[in-house]
């Protein structure tokens, strides 16, 4: 009789595969955040904390950006100045709920372009061309020459003096003022960067920087004076 | 990617409906007319000094029309000694336990939360700054932080919750400018239900094993007003007059009722006794300061759960 | 302090920084000012067409009109009370220890000296005084109900 050979059963337990949970583990790490959002972050949470001019700092920064952007979609300049306005009223009405989730000035952009929105809407226009910008464009945002501006022959005097007064002051500047500033203003270095190049200390960098934007200023205060009487 | 964009603003107008209010100040409109034209039963707990109390408040209102308001109120107290307040357009009428028996008074309006606002809000604007906070949950219901900052030292600071759908106050605390609190009053629930049906308009007494004792006012009407205050503190009114003979003696005491719409001071003028001796200071008596002053043979006295300058400022401007 | 607002404008200032350029009231419109001063520089260097209007003052008379943005109502540290509880929950039969307190201190002293008045106490006030005042305006139910014995 033919004994059954019996075929051990196997003991080993069947595993499900073996998950690599390197491969599926979420990568946690966070995106170090840019100094430029720290920053507005900052003037972010002194805002909800009832400090005006904490928001004022970045109405001033972000007004003219955005200034130009709902340009895109509005043409009257009038029209334009009231839905900038309009989009910072909503955004410091709103400032409670703004929770750093995205860079303020995509939060900021997001209100104008809907207060823009709404504006044209209200008015029987349809929104145009802006329909179809994304809106993650908007992070790498240039600023654009608004070439529908037309200007007076006054203003393009007083815009050529000023800028002819800014490119002399500037060559006149004391060498190491002049390099840490053109480093800066044109050719966009960090403090630390032109601090390396420079060899010297990042504090010494940004008095530099500081100390030739007072020189400039100093020479266009007549000028800024007559234009400030405009703006 | 434009739905995107109006979505996410959607989103943000309907989270946030402060950023829709052309004029922010209409939040505070919508309050003091939610707790005077809407339908409402609920429990809240009201905490003044260190006593707490919960309280039942059921509300109705049917209408309005050139002749008033059809609205009706009852208000009772869950703890502690019977009470209990009802209010229509007119009356307002008290029931408090006595011992053995049932007090009843009448008076003359009330301000009860959740109904504290005034019914002109605007009024507040020029003595208080309004700030908005954030959201959080009372009773269930979601509700948007609103804050009523006082413009000078003589007033406190009002924090309310608002209910995000109806602005009906659903919490309330009074503070001054250290976060210490003079009074609260926060809903544990509340529904809103619109019934015909005023059945619960009536006080739940056993008649037969209490007496309802009235007790009449013994305010007298009076022309002669002798007195005038020198400095009237910016925002607040005279409100009411109320005059009566104190007890035992054949001597009126007067007392003036000012407010700025939500705070309350009462000012008490009264001669002094030949043999008692009057009373100069200042004392706090739970949540409520109280300044005396002596002034030509009258007892000068302020009252109200304001800062001390304010109750001091009243005392101190009495002249006749 | 012109200098932290130069490295403000180049988003190059610390944190604490931050704090000490805003700490002087009133300091808001000279920092615009500084700032727009320096924009103009930056894009008069960089050959970009100067803007027409600058519309932040315009903006901030208007946010001036706007009431205050705070985040909800905060306890200061000097005001935690030994009764506070981090529970938001109120139970129907409160009681003073499961009270609700974001860290507030609570008034229940009888008599404090104030300033150089005389110091009264409870009982130097008529009770009908405290009665009838709380009778014509008080917002909470128990002293609104209360008559003179």
């Amino acid at each position: 009789m033919n004994s059954l050979k019996v075929v051990s059963k196997s003991t080993e337990v069947y595993n499900a595969p073996n998950v690599n949970s390197e491969a599926v583990q979420i990568n946690m790490e966070a995106r170090p955040i840019s100094p430029e959002r720290a920053i507005d972050q900052k003037l972010v949470e002194k805002a909800q904390k009832g400090d005006k001019q904490a928001f004022g700092i970045l109405v001033e920064k972000y007004q003219l950006k955005l200034n130009r952007l709902i340009s895109r979609m509005v043409r009257d300049q009038s029209e334009i100045e009231d839905i900038v306005q309009d989009s910072f009223i909503k955004a410091y009405r709103a400032i409670n709920n703004f929770r750093g989730d995205s860079a303020f000035y995509t939060w900021l952009y997001r209100i104008g372009i809907n207060t823009a929105k709404n504006h044209l809407v209200s008015l029987g226009r349809r929104p145009k061309a802006m329909d179809a910008v994304d809106i993650e464009e908007i992070e790498n945002f240039q600023d654009a020459q608004d070439l529908r501006s037309v200007e007076t022959p006054e203003t393009t005097m007083m815009n050529n003096q000023i800028t002819a007064t800014v490119n002399n002051a500037a060559e006149g500047l004391p060498d190491e003022l002049k390099q840490a500033f053109k480093l800066r203003e044109m050719d966009g270095h960090s403090y630390e960067e032109i601090a390396e190049m420079m060899g010297c200390p990042i504090g010494t960098v940004r008095s530099r920087i500081f100390r030739a934007r007072d020189a400039i200023a100093e020479k266009l205060k007549p000028l800024i004076e007559e234009t400030n009487k405009r703006w | 990617m434009t739905v995107k964009i109006i979505i996410s603003f959607l989103l943000l107008s309907a989270l946030n409906p402060v950023l829709a209010l052309d004029n922010p100040w209409d939040i505070i409109n919508k309050a003091a007319e939610a707790s005077k034209k809407l339908s409402y039963k609920g429990i809240f707990h009201s905490q003044h000094s260190d006593d707490i109390k919960s309280i039942e408040i059921t509300h109705a209102f049917h209408g309005s029309d050139e002749y008033g308001s059809d609205e009706y109120t009852r208000i009772n107290m869950l703890d502690g000694d019977f009470g209990e307040a009802f209010a229509d357009a007119k009356n307002v009428v008290v029931y408090h336990s006595n011992k053995n028996d049932v007090i009843m008074q009448k008076r003359k309006n009330q301000h009860l939360f959740p109904a504290i606002f005034p019914i002109n809000p605007e009024i507040l604007k020029d003595n208080y700054e309004l700030s908005f906070g954030n959201k959080e949950r009372v009773a269930g219901r979601n509700s948007q932080i609103v804050v009523l900052r006082p413009l000078d030292k003589y007033r406190n600071f009002y924090h309310f919750w608002l209910d995000e759908e109806t602005s009906i106050p659903l919490k309330m605390i009074v503070s001054d400018e250290d976060n210490n609190i003079f009074e609260q009053s926060s809903f544990a629930n509340i529904t809103f239900e619109q019934s015909s049906n005023l059945s619960w308009f009536k006080p739940s007494i056993n008649n037969k094993k209490q007496d309802i004792i009235e007790k009449k006012s013994d305010e007298l009407s009076v022309s002669n007003r002798f007195w005038k205050l020198k400095n009237t503190l910016p925002g607040f009114k005279e409100v009411d007059q109320i005059t009566q003979r104190i007890p035992g003696l054949n001597v009126l005491s007067h007392q003036l009722v000012y407010s700025d719409g939500l705070a309350y001071v009462s000012l008490f003028i009264r001669p002094v006794a030949k043999d008692k001796k009057p009373k100069v200071g200042e004392v706090r008596i739970g949540s409520t300061n109280i300044s005396a002053r002596y002034y030509n043979g009258y007892q000068i006295m302020s009252v109200g759960s304001v800062p001390f300058s304010t109750v001091k400022h009243f005392s101190e401007s009495v002249q006749f | 302090m012109n200098e932290k607002i130069s490295s403000l404008f180049d988003n190059e200032i610390q944190g604490n920084e931050i704090d000490s350029l805003l700490s002087k009231k009133d300091r808001g419109s000279d920092i615009r000012e500084a700032m727009q001063s320096y924009q103009m520089i930056s894009d008069a260097i960089q050959g970009k067409r100067l803007p027409k209007n600058n519309l932040t003052d315009k903006i901030m008379a208007a946010i001036d009109k706007e009431p205050t943005q705070l985040s909800g109502f905060v306890a200061t540290k000097e005001s935690l009370g030994q009764n506070t509880s981090p529970s938001e929950y109120w139970p129907m039969a409160a009681s003073f220890a499961a009270l609700f307190v974001i860290g507030l201190t609570v008034f229940n002293g009888d008599s404090i000296k104030a300033g150089n008045n005389l110091v009264l106490v409870k009982s130097d006030i008529p009770e009908d005084i405290i009665i009838a005042h709380h009778a014509s305006t008080s917002t909470n139910m128990k002293y609104f109900i209360k008559t003179k014995d």
